[in-house]
């Protein structure tokens, strides 16, 4: 592969991705343009996350990318093999060891470091996209942190099914000026957000945006007085693999016994855990 | 040599971690020592506008030397300068007038509340940098404090919080001193004076 570019982009591109990463740190929560190059992988299967991870990677970097808390899903290991293939750089599973961490839909298990970076990929980026088709509208509706639209989204949700029905991507108010959509993790996962030790990158390329989540930063998720936010109920769940518990678990069926048992999500938690335990 | 892909990358990360931590200092030495280029500027300064300026946006220097400078940097990047009303990044280096930073910050561009991230950058050379305690840092990317000491108008707190009281409004200031630390300041950190 040493006919690309190092991480492969231009020089010219990395800049660009680079200039709207520092003007996203310094506005923590709002979308900043850019300009989103044509990648070898089709829009919507993480290129933004793609994107800001080349802009940010080094040779002394150790990268972990991972899918749905999976390592080994189709998506993780073509954007892993992406990047390791255009700069050379170790790869790992181990949460713990990498610098560089890209992820979908979750939130590792094991807490970060200030010397981690984490890049999440971002389907759509605009919180009150669902109420405001208009990104013109939107852009204003946030100029003026006018966020009703978003509060009556939960109130109806409250309304039709007794409970806020956001199964992922539930809004959450950063440094208390923007409302910003923390990509499709579970809300399982947004407490994880709020005064996090490691930046958080946040990149949709579809929508051209990139946003992010300083370290130590207030981030709460929207809910009301008497209805307070809530996690996914994951107590009196155990990991049949490795025993843990208090984590956010997938839910598997036996379809001969009618057996419903769990197994972590996040699979690299899993594999440490039974690690320190043989 | 200087590396146009991995030492600007290097730069690069070392900006972004001190700009999501304020008060970090950083330190370019490593990659600004290898930079040779025939003109009379702060090598880090230098390292900078080579990280972030291109066809794409405009600068202005403010220095005895600006337009030598600035003709300088337009050949590498193919920057164009811009008046200070109007330019992207502005870079103040240590010989210019102590009131051309004050004129600067007040003049520059801040964006609008529908585009905040279309405010000017400034980059400022000082003498000294340091985590002594003369400046009191609070806000986003700062666990509870963070301290920092400039050698350089104590005034300039004033002036960067009359041009950013309306937040999401503001603009990043960027120090690097004569050793090359680097210290990177957002609009959302509160600074007080420690008296």
């Amino acid at each position: 592969m040493n006919n690309y570019n190092f991480a492969f982009f231009d020089e010219g591109s990395k800049r660009e991705i680079r200039r709207a990463t520092l003007k996203a740190i310094a506005l923590p929560g709002y979308q900043v343009p850019f300009a989103s190059r044509e990648m070898p992988i089709a829009r919507g299967w993480g290129t933004g996350g793609l994107q800001l991870t080349l802009s940010l990677v080094g040779k002394n970097d150790r990268l972990k990318v991972i899918d749905q808390g999976s390592d080994e899903s189709v998506n993780a290991v073509s954007i892993k093999k992406l990047v390791i293939g255009t700069t050379g750089i170790d790869e790992t599973d181990k949460t713990g060891e990498a610098t560089l961490i890209q992820s979908r839909h979750r939130i590792p298990e094991a807490e970060l470091r200030e010397d981690q970076i984490l890049v999440l990929q971002v389907p759509i980026p605009e919180p009150l996209r669902e109420i405001e088709p208009s990104e013109y509208a939107t852009k204003r509706l946030h100029a003026d942190k006018e966020y009703s639209g978003v509060w009556l989204m939960l109130f109806e949700q409250i309304m039709a099914h007794g409970s806020v029905a956001t199964g992922a991507d539930h809004p959450v108010l950063v440094h208390d000026r923007y409302v910003m959509a923390p990509s499709p993790i579970p809300r399982f996962d947004n407490p994880k957000l709020d005064h996090s030790q490691a930046l958080i990158l946040l990149g949709a390329g579809r929508e051209k945006k990139i946003y992010a989540v300083p370290p130590y930063t207030k981030v709460v998720s929207l809910a009301f007085e008497d209805y307070p936010f809530e996690v996914e109920r994951m107590a009196e769940r155990q990991c049949r693999l490795c025993g843990a518990a208090g984590v956010y678990f997938d839910e598997l069926f036996d379809e001969k016994t009618n057996e419903k048992y769990y197994q972590c999500n996040d699979v690299s938690y899993c594999l440490q855990t039974r690690i320190s335990l043989s | 040599m200087f590396d146009h892909v991995h030492d600007s990358q290097k730069a690069y990360r070392k900006l972004v971690d001190s700009l999501a931590k304020p008060g970090t200092i950083n330190s370019l030495k490593p990659e600004s020592e290898k930079l040779d280029l025939s003109v009379n500027c702060n090598k880090s300064m230098l390292l900078l506008m080579l990280m972030l300026l291109d066809t794409e946006v405009t600068f202005q220097i403010l220095s005895e030397n600006s337009e030598k400078i600035a003709k300088y940097i337009n050949q590498l990047t193919y920057a164009k300068t811009e008046s200070l009303e109007k330019a992207d990044f502005i870079f103040v280096l240590q010989d210019s007038a102590a009131e051309d930073f004050f004129t600067a910050i007040e003049g520059c561009k801040l964006g609008d509340l529908v585009n905040p991230h279309l405010s000017a950058t400034l980059i400022i050379e000082v003498e000294r940098i340091t985590n002594e305690k003369q400046l009191i840092l609070k806000g986003p990317g700062i666990k509870e404090t963070n301290y920092a000491a400039l050698s350089f108008a104590e005034d300039w707190v004033h002036y960067r919080a009359a041009k950013n009281a309306e937040y999401p409004l503001g603009v990043e200031i960027y120090f690097i001193d004569k050793e090359h630390n680097l210290l990177a300041i957002p609009r959302t950190t509160t600074i007080s004076v420690k008296r």
